[in-house]
């Protein structure tokens, strides 16, 4: 239910899995839209765009069909923080996820407003439409975003919608609150759209995309959209004096909002609030789309009122005429504790009901998508849910953090969230899910095929690179500077010397200039991080051990002696399902988790 | 709902009082059932013990600790009875009837970790207080106890915690303003502060470890050199079998004394030369050596009228080891060592002092775990600039990985057995 991102992945993982999938949603045409920032990937985003894309998902193929702007980010770093991003074309990709989705066998799409759930046997077995009928299923995915008393905030304006012009869905959220759910309340905002005619593009500095833009999908070749530049500007101190002077008309600062809102997404008003000995924060002017005359102002989004919008923006260079097609607003929503959750998003309360994306406390369209995904996968396995942990994917810390740490302020993720980052990379994607998802059965033959070609292609490449040596004076007659050792050294061990980069090794071996640019990142990872990853492998075996123990659903916390009442209620909140997961609650003592191990290992023995 | 347990705190045996520890959340019925009522929090009572059927078991002193501030952070009770065996099995017969469980070893300790009133060096400062036979082990055991530790490795994590996340913002927020560059300089500054912290606390940690499990002195020497009388003399005992035959002593013979306030193993060792006439000799020679190599410090003798040290007994000499001119009373030379002679014994006796008050002095992380867990961080955190240079994202891995250290240090994170190891090595009642 929801044709957002993650209403989008969750029916097509369904369908993959061979289950009739049914996507309700209100408007047909809106299925695909990008709400807010018209952009997929980024630092840690991107990570699980391209797992997404290994699962055999659909947001990677979309963006590829309608990016205008790829760019690697952090490509100055290694390879395992380097995060694709690429702005969209907002109309091409809403075709691509629609197009996408009428391809997929098994997927209908059904065009309406969801009035109910049917609950049958403690069991969500189905939902009721507002024309009456009845769809009835084995499990329902609720990805309703911030639908849920969804509460619109400009100035002193209060609009109860979803996005602007849709309605929101206020009857399923009182079946939900009345199900006596843990639900908390966020806030997000998003910045006024400008006509692109409107701004003065010859006065400001240009940010061009890659030369060689970089697919998001395993299974794309090459970029084949025209690619344009954004515009950079700033803010100045006209415009902070415009916004503190009118501060008290924000929507944020008035009180009128209780919801959280993003620290690291903060709208204009916080960002000159909280950290007001900055003279000028940077904007990037963002082109909607090739044939669009709407431009996205990334950085500063903002809840003040129409006229003061206006005149905050005008004080911008480039911007001194700029005409506002669509003013920014915040939006609060309410949101379901994540805590309440399964590792398959599945509801503790009611099993068949499955949540996923922005209903869970997270925002960015990439979240929604794995989670989206996770919900659909699992909920049409005849064979337990789909399993990631945290070393072997995103979506594996994504869900994870979300159901044993809960939320406090909009989830988004970052490379920092993983403990094991050198492992998890957005290079190695396939390597790590795709074998996986095959076995799952979530991934089609063409992805299965494709991956077998390509993995033995690294494979051998692998093995070249450890296996082709020089000695110190053959390097030192290249211009590398070794130790005279007598030790002769590989391809790899070449390439882990800062001085020496991948293009001084193609001058002597020329096949390391025809790589693909994953293969040349895994090659650098493997180079530039060995030692890491054996002692990052050390680590995941250890945090294996504790992932294997097994707490079973019913376990009793009260019969364990000695666990303090605070952790106790916190153990019964999350009911976590391994050890490891029990570990990553907030507050757990580690005598605590003794005393569980210890109990844990007993009944164990007694089963 | 949590077990409630009992033991008896003072030690086992008869005595004149026995205390003994109810913790849990029946301690405050229990109390009552025994005695009538639980009496105002942490105020001592006179009370008459009688148990279910009110049959007197004792009379004595009760204490009511409300949780949370208690031991344990539970509820907990005490009563001071007399030391009995009789009254033991009898209250214990009582306890275990209302369905108080007997505690194991170090429970109550590991229940106020558990409920947050002590880190884990903090515990194990409490165990080295149990232990502690020496006056400067009771001072060092009591800065442990009292959190000093914890204190300083909560301080060096914060620091890392700081460091680190100037570089995750830099790679999470490539976009932002801040120039990554400069944000890896801001972070260098802290990860130096905490280096030279962990290398300063290291010096120290060795000194500690010598007040905590000894200073180690070795006597070493030619065969008929004196070395056990002189040995007899330091530890006052007879205690190694003296005769003029040489090579007497074959094995090692250690015994453990308090000297000015240091716990010191003295070790005799049998004479060293370079002909041995038998094979047990030379299995003894061997040992003495390699006890030598391993002491802290080394008393050489050699006896005074005899000329200069041979070159072979000044291999083994290292700073701060000290040249004992034995038989001085044969030799008659006046600074000279003899055993018969109470003045030079004592003049020997203060040169040690001042060795033992170099080498050994009270501090923290005195224990091969804690000290270990510091050096890890340490070598891990020396690898931080050439880890930036290797790539950016590998200097949060080294301070990651040091910040982890530090969480096992408190027992922030702690694996199972390390626990179980501490908290066993508690007596009962603690």
């Amino acid at each position: 239910m929801g044709g957002g991102h993650a209403g989008c992945e969750a029916a097509a993982a369904a369908a993959r899995m061979g289950a009739e999938a049914i996507l309700v949603t209100h408007k047909r045409s809106t299925i695909g839209e990008m709400s807010c920032n018209p952009a997929i990937g980024g630092v840690g985003k991107g990570h699980l765009v391209r797992e997404i894309d290994a699962l055999d998902g659909i947001m990677a193929k979309a963006i590829d069909r309608s990016g205008i702007q790829f760019r690697m980010l952090n490509a100055s770093r290694g390879p395992a923080v380097r995060g694709p991003r690429a702005q969209a074309d907002r109309k091409l990709y809403k075709a691509a996820v629609q197009s996408l989705l009428a391809e997929q066998e098994n997927l209908e799409i059904v065009e309406a407003a969801v009035e109910d759930l049917i609950v049958k046997d403690d069991r969500c077995c189905g939902v009721i439409l507002s024309s009456g009928e009845k769809l009835e299923a084995d499990a329902v995915v609720l990805t309703t975003g911030t639908f849920l008393r969804g509460l619109i905030h400009r100035g002193q304006e209060r609009i109860p919608a979803g996005r602007v012009g849709e309605a929101p869905a206020t009857t399923l959220g009182e079946r939900l609150e009345a199900m006596q759910l843990p639900l908390g309340r966020l806030k997000t905002g998003t910045p006024a759209r400008l006509a692109f005619a409107s701004i003065a593009w010859d006065a400001l500095e240009m940010q061009p995309a890659d030369v060689r833009p970089v697919p998001f999908s395993f299974l794309t070749d090459r970029i084949e959209v025209q690619q344009i530049s954004c515009g950079i500007t700033e803010t100045n101190h006209a415009t902070h004096r415009v916004i503190a002077e009118n501060i008290e008309k924000s929507a944020v600062y008035s009180g009128a909002i209780a919801g959280k809102g993003p620290r690291y997404c903060p709208s204009i008003e916080d960002k000159i609030v909280r950290f007001a000995e900055k003279a000028s924060h940077q904007i990037f002017l963002e082109p909607e789309g090739l044939s669009d005359d709407t431009v996205y102002p990334n950085g500063i989004s903002s809840s003040l009122p129409a006229d003061v919008q206006d005149a905050f923006l005008r004080t911008i260079k480039g911007l001194d005429d700029v005409e506002v097609k669509e003013y920014g607003y915040a939006i609060e929503y309410d949101f379901v504790d994540p805590r309440s959750l399964t590792k398959s998003l599945e509801l503790r309360a009611l099993s068949g009901l499955y949540l996923a994306g922005q209903i869970n406390g997270t925002t960015g369209y990439e979240e929604a998508g794995a989670q989206g995904l996770v919900a659909g996968a699992s909920a049409a396995s005849s064979s337990g849910p789909l399993e990631i942990s945290r070393s072997q994917g995103y979506i594996g810390v994504l869900v994870d953090d979300l159901v044993s740490r809960g939320v406090s302020e909009p989830y988004r993720m970052f490379t920092s969230r993983a403990e094991y980052r050198l492992s998890l990379r957005a290079d190695n994607a396939d390597d790590r899910l795709t074998p996986l998802g095959t076995a799952f059965g979530l991934v089609g033959e063409q992805r299965a095929e494709a991956f077998h070609v390509k993995h033995s292609s690294w494979k051998a490449l692998r093995s070249w690179a450890e296996e082709t040596k020089m000695t110190p004076n053959e390097a030192a007659a290249h211009g590398f500077s070794v130790k005279q050792d007598g030790r002769r050294r590989s391809v790899l061990d070449l390439l882990s010397l800062p001085a020496v980069s991948m293009t001084d090794l193609a001058k002597i071996h020329p096949r390391l200039a025809d790589l693909s640019p994953d293969e040349a990142a895994k090659l650098e990872a493997d180079a530039t991080y060995s030692g890491f990853l054996d002692r990052q492998a050390e680590d995941i075996a250890g945090f294996q051990k504790y992932e294997a123990l097994q707490i079973p659903t019913d376990f009793d916390y009260s019969g364990l002696p000695s666990l303090s009442a605070e952790v106790r209620q916190r153990l019964d909140t999350t009911r976590p399902a391994t050890l490891g997961q029990a570990s990553r609650i907030e507050g757990m003592t580690p005598a605590a988790l003794a005393l569980l191990s210890v109990a844990l290992r007993k009944s164990s023995r007694a089963a | 709902m949590s077990a409630t347990i009992f033991a008896k705190a003072s030690g086992s045996g008869r005595s004149g009082v026995a205390v003994y520890r109810i913790s849990g959340p029946e301690a405050g019925r229990v109390l009552s059932t025994l005695t009538g009522s639980t009496g105002k929090p942490r105020a001592a009572r006179r009370v008459t013990v009688r148990d279910g059927d009110g049959a007197q078991v004792d009379d004595g002193l009760a204490l009511w600790f409300p949780g949370p501030a208690s031991f344990t952070g539970e509820d907990v009770a005490e009563l001071q009875l007399h030391g009995s065996i009789a009254v033991e099995r009898r209250l214990t017969e009582v306890l275990t009837g209302l369905g108080i469980e007997p505690a194991g070893p170090g429970a109550f300790s590991m229940r106020a970790f558990a409920n947050g009133k002590m880190d884990l060096t903090q515990a194990e400062g409490l165990s080295d207080l149990l232990e502690a036979e020496t006056e400067l082990q009771l001072k060092q055991a009591l800065a442990g106890h009292s959190g000093q530790l914890r204190a300083l490795a909560d301080e060096w994590r914060g620091l890392l915690i700081s460091a680190l996340a100037q570089l995750e913002a830099a790679v999470d927020f490539p976009d932002e303003e801040d120039v990554p560059a400069q944000i890896a300089e801001r972070a260098l500054p802290l990860v130096r502060d905490v280096r030279t912290a962990l290398s300063d606390q290291l010096a120290t940690a060795a000194r500690a470890r010598r007040v905590a499990e000894g200073v180690t002195i070795a006597i070493l020497g030619p065969p008929n050199a004196g070395k056990s009388s002189l040995f007899n003399r330091l530890v006052a005992d007879e205690r190694a079998i003296v005769s003029p035959e040489e090579g007497t002593t074959r094995d090692v013979v250690s015994e453990r004394v308090e000297l000015h306030g240091h716990l010191v193993s003295f070790l005799d060792t049998a004479g060293v030369r370079e002909d041995p006439s038998s094979s047990v000799e030379a299995t003894g020679i061997g040992l003495a050596v390699r006890a030598a190599e391993q002491a802290d410090l080394r008393l050489l003798c050699y006896p005074s009228g005899a000329g200069d040290l041979p070159g072979w007994l000044q291999s083994y000499r290292r700073d701060g080891d000290i040249i004992v001119r034995t038989k001085s009373d044969l030799s008659g030379e006046l600074d000279g060592y003899s055993s018969l002679d109470d003045q030079s014994v004592e003049r020997l006796s203060l040169q040690i002092r001042a060795r033992l008050d170099d080498l050994a002095a009270p501090g923290l992380a005195a224990s091969e775990r804690q000290a270990g867990l510091i050096r890890a961080a340490l070598v891990s955190l020396d690898g931080f600039e050439a880890s930036i240079e290797a790539a950016p994202e590998l200097g949060s891995e080294t301070i990651r990985h040091a910040a982890t250290r530090l969480e096992e240090l408190t027992g922030r994170i702690a694996p199972d057995d390390v626990l179980g190891d501490i908290f066993s090595s508690f007596c009962i009642g603690k």
